[in-house]
C-alpha cells in the first residue's frame, strides 16, 4: 500500500456551476504524478487548490496527513513549492536574485542567508541549465529561459513535494528532456513527490509513474502509468482518435494520433 | 558547488549609500550657509560644534539664532519630507508592481490636499498652527480607507483594483477641491498656495514630525523589504513562498500612506519626488528594496532639500517648491522615459 503525499476528499470548488463537485484523489508519495485533461479541467486550479492559494467550499486536502487549512503559508511554502503557469516580472531582478527568492521560507526574517542556501541556488542553476545568465535580468528573457528561471526558483526552495503547472510549456525538446529528466532524478535520487501539470501525453507516458485523467471537474481515472494511459481513457478525455502502444525506441508506452478522424 | 558570488555584493549598496549620506550631508552644511545672510561652510560646522557642546558664550549669537532657528529646521524638514516622500513612492511603485505609482496615485495626496482645503475654507482652528496639517492627515487616512473599501476585500486587494479605485477617488476629491476653491472667495489664495506646497516658516516642532514619520516609515518598510521584492513575481508565486500577500500589502499601503500624509501635512502637496527618484535610484542600484529603499530615501532628500535651498537662497524670488519639483521633475521624467524607449 503506497503512502500518499496528498489526499483529497469530497472536494467542492467554484461559484454557479461548481468546477469540482465531491472530487477524491490520492497523490503518492515519492512518485512523479502527471495531471492530464482537456483545457478547462481544472488541472491548474487543483494545483492551487493543493497550495492552500485557493479555498475550496468544502472537502479536504491533506498534505502528509496534514490538513492545509490553517496550514501557515510559510510552512505551506517548506513542504510544497509551486510553479505557476504563468510569471510576472515587474522589476528587473536578476536571474541569480530571482532564483535566490526561493530562499525565502527557510531564511528567518532578520536572519542573514546561509552558505548551504547559496549552494542551493547554485545547484538549482545549474539543473537547469542557466548559470552562464545569472547576472541577465529576467525581464530581457526569453520565455524558455523564464521558463527555466522559475523552475530553477522551484527547486531552490528545497521541497518535499513539488507541484508544476506546465513546466515544459515555452521550451525546446532539449531544454524539455532536461526539465523531464531533473523531475524524475528528484524523484529517484532525492525522493521527491513531483506534481506535473503536462499536455504532451508522450511527456506523461516516457517519464511518469502515476497518471491522472481530469474530465469535466472530476477524476476520469488515475494510477500507474502503465495501467491507466490507455487508448480508451485518452480517446473518453480528450475526444480525439489515438492509439496508445508500447513504443521500441523509447522503450515507454507512446500516444499516437491519427491526424484526420475516423 | 562553489558558494560565493549570489550573494547581494555588500561593497554595491555600501558605496552607494556612503556616497548618498555624504552627498546629502555636504548639502546640508552648505544649504544652512546661504541665504540672505551667507556663512562659509567652516563658520557653520565650528557654529554647530559650538552648539553641541553647549558651549555657554556663543562666538556669535546672531548667526547662531539664524542657523539654529530659521534655517535647520527648514533644511532639516526639507530634507525629511523627501525622504519620506521618496520611501513612500517606492513602496507604492513595489506593491502596485507599476513604476508610475507614488503616493498621488491611490489618491492620497489628493486626500491630504482635500482635507487641508476643508480646514482652510472652514477656518478650522482646533489646535492651533497643527490644524491643517492635522486635516490634511485624517483626509489621507481617510481616502486610503476608502480606496481600500472599493478594491475590495484583503485578498482581493489586487494592484488594479487599487490602482482604478485611487484614480476614482482621486478624481472625485480634486472635483471636490476645485469647489472649495469656487466657494472660497478670498480665501481661495490661502488654499492655493498650501497646495503648492512650500517649506516657509518651518518650525522644529514640524522638522521633528517630518524626521519622526520618515525614520519609522523607513524601518517599517525595511521589514518588510523582502516580502516587497518576492511580491513583485506576481502574488501566485509570492503566496507560494510563504509571503501573506494580502496582510503584506494592506500593512505596507498603511504605512506609505501615513508617511506620505505626514510630509504633505507638513509641506503641502509636493510632486513628482515619489515619482521620480524611485525610478532613477532603481537604474542606479537595481530593484533589491532592501538597498532600494533607503537609496531612494537619500535621493528624495538630496532632491527636495536642493529644490529648497534653489528657491531659497539662489532665484531671486522664493517659489513654491512644489511648484519648482514640478518644473525640474516634468522633463527629467521625459527624459528617462525616451531614454527607456530608444533602449527598448
Amino acid at each position: 500500500m503506497p503512502r500518499h503525499a496528498y489526499t483529497i476528499r469530497d472536494l467542492y470548488f467554484g461559484h454557479g456551476q461548481p468546477l469540482f463537485a465531491g472530487l477524491n484523489l490520492d497523490i503518492p508519495q515519492g512518485l512523479l504524478t502527471a495531471i492530464v485533461g482537456p483545457n478547462g479541467s481544472g488541472k491548474s486550479t487543483l494545483l492551487n487548490i493543493m497550495t492552500g492559494q485557493l479555498k475550496p467550499q468544502s472537502g479536504t486536502v491533506h498534505l502528509f496527513g496534514e490538513s492545509t487549512t490553517g496550514m501557515s503559508p510559510r510552512k505551506m511554502a517548506r513542504n510544497a513549492a509551486l510553479m505557476p503557469q504563468f510569471h510576472e516580472f515587474s522589476f528587473p531582478f536578476t536571474v541569480r536574485e530571482t532564483v535566490f527568492m526561493g530562499r525565502h521560507p527557510h531564511i528567518p526574517r532578520f536572519a542573514a542567508p546561509r552558505a548551504s542556501d547559496f549552494e542551493q541556488v547554485e545547484q538549482a542553476m545549474a539543473a537547469m541549465n542557466i548559470a552562464q545568465f545569472a547576472l541577465r535580468r529576467v525581464t530581457e528573457l526569453s520565455g524558455g529561459e523564464r521558463q527555466r528561471t522559475m523552475l530553477a526558483r522551484t527547486l531552490a526552495q528545497d521541497t518535499p513535494v513539488l507541484l508544476l503547472d506546465e513546466p515544459t510549456a515555452n521550451q525546446d525538446i532539449s531544454h524539455s528532456m532536461r526539465t523531464l529528466r531533473t523531475m524524475r532524478t528528484l524523484v529517484r535520487e532525492k525522493g521527491n513527490t513531483v506534481v506535473s501539470v503536462l499536455h504532451d501525453l508522450n511527456h506523461a507516458a516516457a517519464f511518469a509513474d502515476h497518471i491522472v485523467f481530469l474530465r469535466q471537474g472530476s477524476v476520469h481515472a488515475a494510477g500507474p502509468v502503465s495501467e491507466t494511459l490507455t487508448t480508451q481513457n485518452v480517446h473518453t478525455v480528450f475526444d480525439v482518435d489515438c492509439q496508445v502502444r508500447r513504443d521500441v525506441f523509447s522503450e515507454s508506452l507512446a500516444v499516437f494520433f491519427r491526424p484526420e478522424s475516423s | 558547488m562553489k558558494a560565493t558570488a549570489p550573494r547581494m555584493s555588500v561593497s554595491k549598496p555600501l558605496f552607494w549609500l556612503t556616497l548618498m549620506t555624504a552627498v546629502l550631508l555636504c548639502l546640508m552644511v552648505a544649504a544652512t550657509g546661504m541665504g540672505f545672510i551667507p556663512v562659509a561652510p567652516a563658520k557653520v560646522l565650528s557654529i554647530l560644534a559650538e552648539q553641541l557642546r553647549g558651549a555657554g558664550s556663543l562666538s556669535d549669537p546672531m548667526i547662531s539664532e539664524v542657523i539654529f532657528n530659521v534655517r535647520l529646521p527648514r533644511i532639516i524638514t526639507s530634507a525629511a519630507v523627501g525622504f519620506g516622500l521618496a520611501v513612500a513612492g517606492t513602496t507604492f511603485q513595489g506593491i502596485l508592481l507599476n513604476p508610475l505609482a507614488e503616493p498621488f496615485t491611490l489618491g492620497v495626496s489628493s486626500g491630504a490636499a482635500f482635507g487641508a482645503s476643508l480646514a482652510l475654507l472652514l477656518g478650522l482652528n482646533f489646535a492651533g498652527i497643527w490644524s491643517v496639517g492635522l486635516c490634511a492627515f485624517a483626509g489621507a487616512a481617510a481616502t486610503l480607507l476608502g480606496v481600500m473599501a472599493i478594491a475590495g476585500s484583503t485578498h482581493k486587494l489586487s494592484p488594479t483594483n487599487l490602482i482604478l479605485s485611487g484614480v476614482i477617488v482621486s478624481a472625485m476629491l480634486s472635483a471636490g477641491i476645485s469647489f472649495m476653491k469656487y466657494m472660497a472667495d478670498e480665501r481661495v489664495s490661502v488654499i492655493i498656495y498650501w497646495l503648492m506646497g512650500s517649506f516657509t516658516a518651518t518650525t522644529w516642532s514640524e522638522a521633528l514630525l517630518a524626521v519622526t514619520a520618515a525614520g519609522a516609515g523607513l524601518t517599517a518598510c525595511l521589514f518588510m523589504a523582502r516580502d516587497m521584492n518576492i511580491m513583485s513575481t506576481g502574488d501566485t508565486t509570492a503566496r507560494s513562498l510563504g509571503v501573506e500577500t494580502g496582510k503584506t500589502r494592506t500593512a505596507l499601503l498603511a504605512i506609505a500612506t501615513l508617511m506620505g500624509a505626514a510630509c504633505v501635512a507638513v509641506s503641502g502637496i509636493i510632486g513628482f519626488v515619489g515619482l521620480i527618484v524611485p525610478h532613477l535610484m532603481r537604474l542606479a542600484c537595481g530593484p533589491d528594496n532592501r538597498l532600494l529603499l533607503p537609496a531612494s530615501g537619500l535621493g528624495g532628500a538630496i532632491l527636495l532639500l536642493g529644490a529648497d535651498t534653489l528657491t531659497r537662497a539662489v532665484l531671486p524670488h522664493e517659489v513654491p517648491v512644489g511648484v519648482l519639483t514640478a518644473l525640474i521633475g516634468g522633463p527629467v521624467f521625459c527624459f528617462i522615459f525616451s531614454r527607456k524607449l530608444a533602449r527598448s
